[in-house]
């Protein structure tokens, strides 16, 4: 730093002053008071602006309520980015009016207290399951397609506003668990792929695998991988693999045999889990199927989707 | 990796670092004099950002912008934060790092906003105490930026200019001058931007922002980074060069974002409008 003529005056300020921790405190709360709704808009609540904060603020040009209001937009709009980034397919399932309602009834009530924006989305996964799960288990629960206001069970912070949309239940679920399959890729460290040495391979078989972190298989009936955005109901429905790459993250479909291999290679031996899998395909030849399984094992280990042995 | 800084050339130009990019930065090494990085962006749980980060430090000066060091806030300073960031600036060799004149949570709430601050000489002590504890634990030069702003306060007593410049000189900090916001807020508040450029401490400039921003329907001027820079910011960046050139130059890109050939166009205007 070029010196200056006249050196500085050490700073010894060890408090604030009281009146910016109270106008801080007022200013702050405010703006995590949930948005209102007005024709049909999200608009700041200015009602609500406490009379001391309101006085605070010049009431020039398009004044005081409006200035302030900017900011509470743009707290709620970042926010609401943020969620619609992480749980992409779920906005686009329910609507991105009613995701940012669901969004603004999950926050509530909640403290950010992260530098990371990013883990403002952290517990949002766990109380959409337990949402959708409570209503799937719901006695009106009926057929696949049975939309969310037509079940009953809407509890939860997240009930009240789930119980008002007319979307499949299982189109919510699989774009949850999609979303949420990506977000703990992201968020997962890199292993590079494994190769075990024999001995290594002796005791997978034994013993069982230690998945990759980050990697999850989810099965759909719905398009939610298509490129373009739309959610259409499939003929059939598919497993993807998603996992975290060297520099991102990645998806790849895979086949009802080697997605009923990894489903049980992660609950038992990986020699129980290939005789189960060839058990349920009798009308392949055993020699076939063998062949097959060992194809599959070692995709699996040159993928990286398998990274040790299970203790 | 090295420790040592990695300085900036006095006249170059550079860009936001966008996750947008990372895939064309490393294909092409495109001709950019310098990246500048969110901080927060890569010192949260994902590895993923730091991965590209190494990537593109290997080949460019990056310095660290930050965006919640709440430096007017009244909670305590996030030491934990400090010392990621710290190793962070120094396992890339960064010259400098910056954050906003501003406050961004409150009662232990992070708002991820940066919020105003009333331009009182009063808040001047706490401020630059606040920011030399900032810049004593980061061990680098640390610059402080204006904001925008949309309203202003009863309790203010200084032009926005002169409130920076005592931080400043209170502190004894860098400066990072964005002529987007001055323009902004220039225009929110009404006060010449000229005469805020003129009380500049530009031996203080580490470098300078430009960006594109928005008119709202209620005639304010928002600073959403979602466009190109606007012909009355040039003015004022041309000025500003005039006053206080050469220094290093960075376009801010947030929203919106377009290819790295866009933005390398835009910053090819800002060497034709320093002639």
């Amino acid at each position: 730093m070029t010196p200056l003529l006249v050196p500085p005056e050490p700073p010894e300020q060890r408090e604030p002053p009281t009146w910016w921790v109270q106008l801080q405190s007022a200013f702050g709360s405010w703006l995590r008071t949930p948005l209102a709704t007005r024709d049909g808009a999200r608009v700041a609540p200015v009602a609500s602006i406490d009379p001391e904060l309101s006085a605070a603020i010049v009431d020039d040009g398009p004044g005081a309520t409006a200035r302030l209001a900017l900011y509470h937009e743009q707290y709620w709009a970042r926010l609401f980015m943020v969620f619609q980034a992480a749980f992409r397919r779920v906005a686009r399932a329910v609507g991105y009016w009613s995701f940012n309602s669901l969004v603004q009834a999950h926050l509530a009530g909640r403290s950010l207290d992260s530098v990371d924006l990013g883990d403002a989305t952290a517990h949002f996964y766990p109380a959409m399951r337990a949402a959708l799960d409570a209503m799937r288990h719901s006695p009106s629960s009926a057929g696949h397609e049975t939309s969310l206001r037509e079940l009953s069970r809407v509890g939860g912070e997240l009930g009240p506003v789930l119980g008002t949309l007319d979307v499949a239940w299982s189109l919510v679920s699989q774009a949850l668990a999609v979303d949420e399959a990506e977000r703990r890729a992201y968020r997962a460290p890199f292993e590079a792929a494994w190769e075990p040495t024999p001995p290594e391979r002796e005791a997978l078989l034994k013993r069982g695998v230690r998945a990759a972190p980050g990697f999850s298989l989810v099965k759909t009936d719905w398009s939610l991988f298509d490129a373009g955005g739309s959610q259409t109901r499939l003929p059939d429905p598919e497993h993807i693999v998603v996992h975290r790459m060297a520099t991102g993250v990645g998806s790849q479909r895979v086949d009802a045999v080697l997605a009923r291999l990894l489903s049980l290679a992660a609950k038992t031996t990986l020699a129980d889990a290939m005789a189960r899998v060839g058990a349920a395909s009798p009308t392949v030849e055993p020699a076939a199927m063998a062949a097959l399984l060992n194809n599959q094992v070692e995709r699996s280990l040159q993928a990286g989707w398998w990274v040790g042995i299970r203790s | 990796m090295t420790n040592l800084a990695r300085r900036l050339p006095p006249d170059a130009l550079g860009l936001g670092l966008r996750p947008a990019h990372f895939s064309e930065i490393h294909g092409e090494m495109p001709d950019v004099g310098f990246f500048e990085i969110i901080a927060e962006n890569f010192l949260g749980v994902a590895e993923l950002p730091r991965v590209h980060l190494d990537r593109v430090a290997a080949g460019y000066p990056v310095v660290a912008h930050n965006i919640s060091l709440n430096l007017l806030g009244t909670d305590p300073l996030d030491t934990r934060y400090l010392e990621r960031l710290r190793w962070l600036i120094r396992r890339h060799g960064m010259p400098f790092a910056t954050d906003h004149l501003a406050w961004t949570s409150s009662d232990g709430e992070r708002h991820h906003d940066l919020l105003p601050v009333p331009c009182s000489a009063s808040l001047v002590p706490w401020a630059a105490a606040r920011v030399r504890q900032v810049q004593d634990a980061l061990g680098v030069p640390f610059g402080i930026e204006n904001p925008s702003t949309y309203l202003r306060f009863a309790r203010d007593e200084l032009p926005e200019w002169e409130f920076v410049r005592r931080v400043a000189e209170a502190a004894d900090c860098g400066l990072l001058l964005d002529v987007n916001n001055v323009y902004v807020s220039s225009v929110n508040h009404g006060f010449d931007p000229r005469a805020y450029l003129a009380a500049v401490p530009w031996e203080r400039v580490l470098y300078v922002h430009i960006a594109g921003h928005t008119v709202r329907p209620d005639g304010l001027r928002h600073d959403t980074h979602d466009a190109a820079v606007a012909p009355a910011v040039w003015e004022l960046y041309a000025e500003a060069w005039r006053l206080g050139g050469p220094f290093p130059t960075l376009l801010e890109w947030d929203d919106r974002i377009p290819s790295l050939e866009v933005l390398r166009r835009e910053l090819a205007i800002a060497v034709e409008v320093r002639r």
